[in-house]
């Protein structure tokens, strides 16, 4: 299972080999496997406003459901494959999905049609000159390149207004027209980062091998209004080298998920850890109830019982 | 022609007493000698049946794959934490001292200190990766801090270090042939070395040993196999005993004991002559031919004592006896040894071995005790006041009310009695289970030290011994291909979510995982990837020794590791792949079972299931068509085979109840139960026959059976019954069972012949 979504009393997460498995949280944790239209592997769900589900995954699949999970469509499969790995709803009508090699699809009729985008927004400063350097002998070649460049979109959060954006080599990227354009920060972790979320003060930024930074929001406005600004981050002291999954948050509790049998939470700005299971590695977690998380992983769900 | 035939033997063995005597003298010295040569011998591939589907695949990639003759040792820390020098040091001792140890396929032995564990760390540049234990290790401190970050990395905790950190594991598979010597491995002698080089020696207050695998059961079997001699001089006194209870004369006591250790001595002498060699299972039988010969001595004797109590001289006595005697003795005998015969059908080399070596003991017996024992017995003088001593046989004051049996009031109730008996039993039989019903070694006890070993093994690790694996057989260079690979992967999905798997793996589940490696470890990436060149990079690092896939990849196992190897486990696994793998196969891929310790206990379980019915119905056949040329009638056949197949319903009924499952072990006791059961009916009835075809009536035909041969089927029937009773304190499980079983035979079918047959009789002879 590699991403889990609450909606009501049902935990819905995507899984292998186009499963997605539902748990009622109110039936004694009864897990449902249910088949969807597709065979290939699921790497994100999400909840839209209008309690429509979405889920993308490999072989470039949208799929939606209206019933709490318990039927699927297949709603969009990219021509081209490719690989997705997160979706998000700013609204009803307005989707965007994001995967590898800076897949971006984005909808404006509630999923009816994807259209694919090309953003050099995502690229690092050296990156763009380059293509617009392109762009000026040949409008083809320029296309071409763009769409062969792009780094691998690992992550996309929706927080207030803005959008962000984390994935391979290092990129961090904001947007506040909803994905329209995107603004690269100057960061100073080179490796993949696979999740960003925000509390009030800041953003945490999530990372390969250990990799834990926190950028406070005033670093993110000096950066937003000046493309070149270094932004100030700051490296928080991770134990265990572990790519780190996930960043799950709820009402200012964050539980820190990897590929690691282990779970940690944030404490100050400090890393303690939860507990240590002796099942396999944990994907992503969704806090229930401020009381329970629900971790999610090669092992399907853990329930973890924890005090704030 | 038949007593024509038997007159002729009986004057020509009479006339050459003397020469008889010194021939059997003469062999039994010789065969003595042979016996003194004969080894334990207990060959993995023995206990399989080889012709077997499953087997076939199994021998058929054992060399790819590794068989299931491996062995696994854990060396537990008691302080709970493995990460201290000593334990570490203790670590490398056991490995070194399994790696000399001759018999070890040394290419084999791994565990934390082999080079070939190696741990894979994904970093931004790339992969690093090295030894878990690094060359330079000095097992310091600091060594260790790394070791353990290398342990975490390397994937093995649950394989190679328990899930706990307490234990770590060291593991090796068996040669088949010791390269040195050319002559197969000897389990039993390698399981004493492990036992002495690892666990006695290794084994302290800090760290236990527990070792685990085919070759350490045999020998703790086969240890256990020894006090078998113990309860075997424990059953000798008993019957001494008991004979001479009976027979209130010491002479007439050893002589049918020295007549039965003799046919033992023949028999274990032929064996070795032949070239077999005993196994823990076989060694029982000894055993099991003393005591049939202790029986048909003690008729005879008991003849012999009657005739002489009546005035005969012993050498008139003797021949009488032997007249009288030896038709029924050599047919109930012939039925022995048919009925041993018969299980010749189960595929499986101990059983066999079991039945060939049953079969030639009771053939043994038709000379020993029906030939010498008169001959010997010739020359006793009997003392002037026999008479008075044979006359105070106590069984006598039965014998008026087991006539009335014969009463035309009560033989109907009686055999409704034992129709109801029968239909309870059949209703319960059709319950009894096929194989293993308990988690554990099935031949030990769930407290032996081996089987304490085992739970502890599989509670700790992820794996066990439980394996059944699933061969994908497909085209070379098969694991390039997504569409290949997509089904194998879907396969092992769908049977690792059957009840009973724990855990599996395959070449596609380490794939995926080595995808997701090249993707900078992120989990979404843990796929089979779509074109061949990113697939043969992934694949192209899992090396053919891992046994994850052949050399040139046309064969890929599914590995399935059980929570145990219960039959309804083995089954139900089994049962899924069978039913569903054609939706997977496609032209290029087909699946075959199996192979790994459990598929092995599959092919074992079917095995026996098969034979079940027809080995009955061969015992069956030959007990009927042996009795009808004897008794040349259909009637007396009848009234000897109903008590006796309603008494194998209620055996079957009896292991539904006691939890013990059809098995290698039971199953034979299942014919050798009828075989033997048979005598005592035939005993009775050949000597009713006669006095029937006299004009006799039943009654009177009953009456003067049970005074001529009453007591002594009575007595055997206790005598022997006592005799396997004593197994039920043995250290071994299949032995305990086998006791049960053996004496509930013994005991009912002996109450069947002196009950239910003289019913039936008067059914069938309803007016004499």
């Amino acid at each position: 299972m590699l991403d889990v979504v609450q909606h009501n009393h049902y935990l819905l997460a995507a899984a292998e080999r186009g499963y997605v498995a539902k748990l009622n949280i109110q039936e004694n944790d009864k897990v449902t496997l249910v088949k969807t239209p597709t065979d290939a592997m699921l790497t994100a769900i999400t909840l839209a406003k209008d309690d429509t589900l979405w889920a993308v995954g490999h072989e470039g699949v949208v799929l939606r459901s209206v019933d709490s999970g318990n039927s699927w469509q297949l709603v969009y499969q990219h021509p081209n494959g490719g690989v997705l790995f997160d979706v998000q709803f700013i609204n009803e009508q307005h989707g965007v999905a994001i995967g590898a090699y800076g897949l971006f699809l984005r909808t404006m009729d509630g999923g009816k049609t994807w259209q694919q985008e090309f953003h050099d927004g995502l690229l690092p400063p050296e990156d763009r000159e380059y293509l617009q350097a392109l762009r000026a002998q040949s409008e083809e070649d320029y296309q071409f390149e763009l769409a062969s460049i792009l780094p691998h979109l690992n992550r996309i959060t929706l927080v207030e207004d803005k959008l962000f954006v984390v994935g391979e080599l290092g990129l961090l990227a904001v947007s506040t027209d909803s994905g329209k354009s995107w603004h690269r920060l100057n960061f100073s972790y080179q490796g993949s980062l696979y999740d960003v979320t925000a509390t009030r003060q800041g953003i945490w930024v999530s990372g390969m091998r250990g990799n834990l930074y926190y950028i406070e929001q005033q670093q993110l406005t000096k950066a937003t209004s000046d493309p070149a600004a270094r932004i100030k981050d700051k490296k928080i002291n991770f134990p265990e080298p572990v790519n780190i999954n996930t960043i799950a948050c709820n009402q200012g509790a964050c539980l820190l998920i990897g590929n690691s049998q282990t779970v940690w939470k944030l404490d100050n700005s400090e890393v303690i850890v939860v507990d240590k299971f002796k099942s396999k590695s944990f994907v992503s977690a969704l806090i229930v109830d401020n009381k329970f998380a629900y971790l999610v992983g090669e092992n399907g769900f853990q329930k973890l019982q924890y005090a704030n | 022609m038949l007593s024509k035939l038997v007159d002729f033997l009986q004057k020509w063995i009479f006339a050459n007493r003397v020469l008889i005597i010194a021939v059997f003298t003469v062999l039994t010295f010789l065969l003595g000698y042979f016996a003194s040569q004969i080894k334990l011998d207990a060959a993995f591939t023995k206990n399989i049946p080889l012709e077997h589907p499953y087997m076939q695949t199994y021998l058929e990639y054992a060399d790819d794959f590794g068989g299931a003759n491996n062995i696994l040792i854990s060396v537990c820390d008691a302080s709970g934490d493995l990460y201290n020098p000593e334990f570490f040091d203790k670590l490398k001792k056991v490995h070194d001292q399994l790696f000399f140890i001759s018999g070890v396929d040394r290419s084999t032995v791994k565990s934390l200190f082999s080079p070939a564990v190696r741990y894979t760390e994904i970093v931004e540049e790339g992969f690093i990766g090295g030894p878990v234990i690094p060359a330079d290790y000095a097992n310091t401190k600091s060594d260790l801090a790394k070791v353990r970050r290398n342990i975490e990395k390397s994937g093995q905790v649950g394989r190679l270090v328990s899930g706990d950190y307490a234990c770590a594991m060291v593991t090796a598979q068996l040669l088949d042939v010791d390269p040195t010597t050319k002559k197969p491995i000897d389990t039993i002698n390698f399981a004493k070395t492990l036992e002495q080089e690892l666990r006695q020696k290794l084994q302290t207050e800090q760290h236990s040993i527990h070792i685990i695998g085919f070759a350490k059961m045999v020998g703790d079997v086969a240890a256990g196999a020894k006090n078998v001699l113990m309860f075997f001089v424990v059953a000798m006194v008993i019957t001494c005993v008991l004979v001479y209870l009976f027979c209130h004369s010491i002479l007439l006591t050893a002589l049918p004991i020295l007549c039965s250790v003799i046919a033992m001595v023949w028999k274990i002498g032929l064996l070795s002559l032949l070239g077999f060699g005993l196994d823990p299972m076989s060694i029982l039988l000894p055993f099991l031919i003393f005591a049939i010969g202790v029986s048909h001595g003690v008729q005879m004797i008991n003849s012999i004592g009657k005739r002489v109590a009546s005035g005969a001289g012993a050498k008139i006595a003797s021949k009488k006896s032997f007249k009288a005697l030896f038709l029924p003795g050599f047919v109930a005998l012939l039925s022995d040894c048919i009925g041993f015969i018969t299980i010749l059908s189960i595929d499986i080399g101990i059983i066999q071995e079991l039945a060939i070596a049953a079969s030639i003991g009771v053939g043994v017996i038709i000379l020993t005790n029906l030939i010498l024992l008169p001959l010997l017995v010739s020359y006793i003088h009997f003392p002037h006041d026999y008479e008075s001593r044979i006359e105070s046989s106590k069984m006598a004051v039965l014998w008026p009310s087991l006539v009335k049996i014969t009463e035309r009031k009560f033989a109907p109730a009686l055999v409704l009695v034992m129709l109801a008996l029968f239909a309870f039993g059949w209703t319960y039989s059709a319950n009894m289970k096929i194989g293993d019903l308990h988690a554990g070694a099935p031949a030990l006890h769930e407290d032996s030290t081996y089987n304490q070993d085992t739970f502890l093994i599989t509670e700790k690790y992820e794996i066990g011994v439980d394996i059944l694996s699933v061969i994908a057989e497909t085209v070379p260079d098969a694991c390039t291909e997504f569409e290949i690979m997509k089904q194998i992967d879907d396969f092992q999905f769908r049977l690792a979510n059957v009840e009973g798997v724990q855990s599996s793996i395959s070449l596609t589940s380490v794939t995926k995982t080595i995808t997701a490696g090249y993707n900078e470890g992120n989990p979404k990436w843990r796929v089979l990837p779509k074109d061949t060149a990113s697939m043969a990079q992934s694949v192209a690092r899992v090396p053919t020794s891992s046994g994850l896939l052949n050399t040139d990849c046309s064969a890929m196992p599914i590995l399935l590791f059980l929570q145990d190897h219960k039959a309804e486990t083995i089954e139900r696994v089994i049962d899924v792949v069978k039913a569903e793998k054609s939706n997977y196969e496609t032209d290029k891929l087909k699946f075959k079972l199996a192979l790994g310790p459990a598929g092995v206990m599959g092919a074992t379980n079917e095995a026996v299931a098969q034979a079940q019915i027809p080995m009955m119905i061969y015992v069956y056949l030959a007990v009927f068509i042996l009795c009808l040329l004897s008794f040349k009638s259909l009637r007396a056949t009848l009234a000897v085979i109903i008590p006796l197949f309603v008494v194998s319903t209620l055996a079957q009924a009896l292991m539904t109840k006691l939890d013990i499952g059809l098995t290698v072990y039971t199953l034979p006791v299942i014919a050798l139960g009828v075989g033997i059961g048979v005598d005592y009916g035939i005993y009775i009835l050949s000597n009713m026959m006669g006095k029937l075809k006299q004009g006799m009536k039943l009654s009177e035909a009953y009456r003067q059976a049970l005074i001529e041969r009453g007591s002594a089927v009575i007595f055997t029937g206790i005598t022997l019954a006592i005799g396997v009773s004593t197994w039920v304190f043995s250290d071994l499980k299949f032995q305990l069972d086998m006791g049960i079983l053996l004496t509930f035979m013994f005991l009912v079918n002996m109450l069947g012949a002196i009950f239910f047959l003289p019913a039936i009789c008067r059914l069938f002879w309803w007016r004499r």
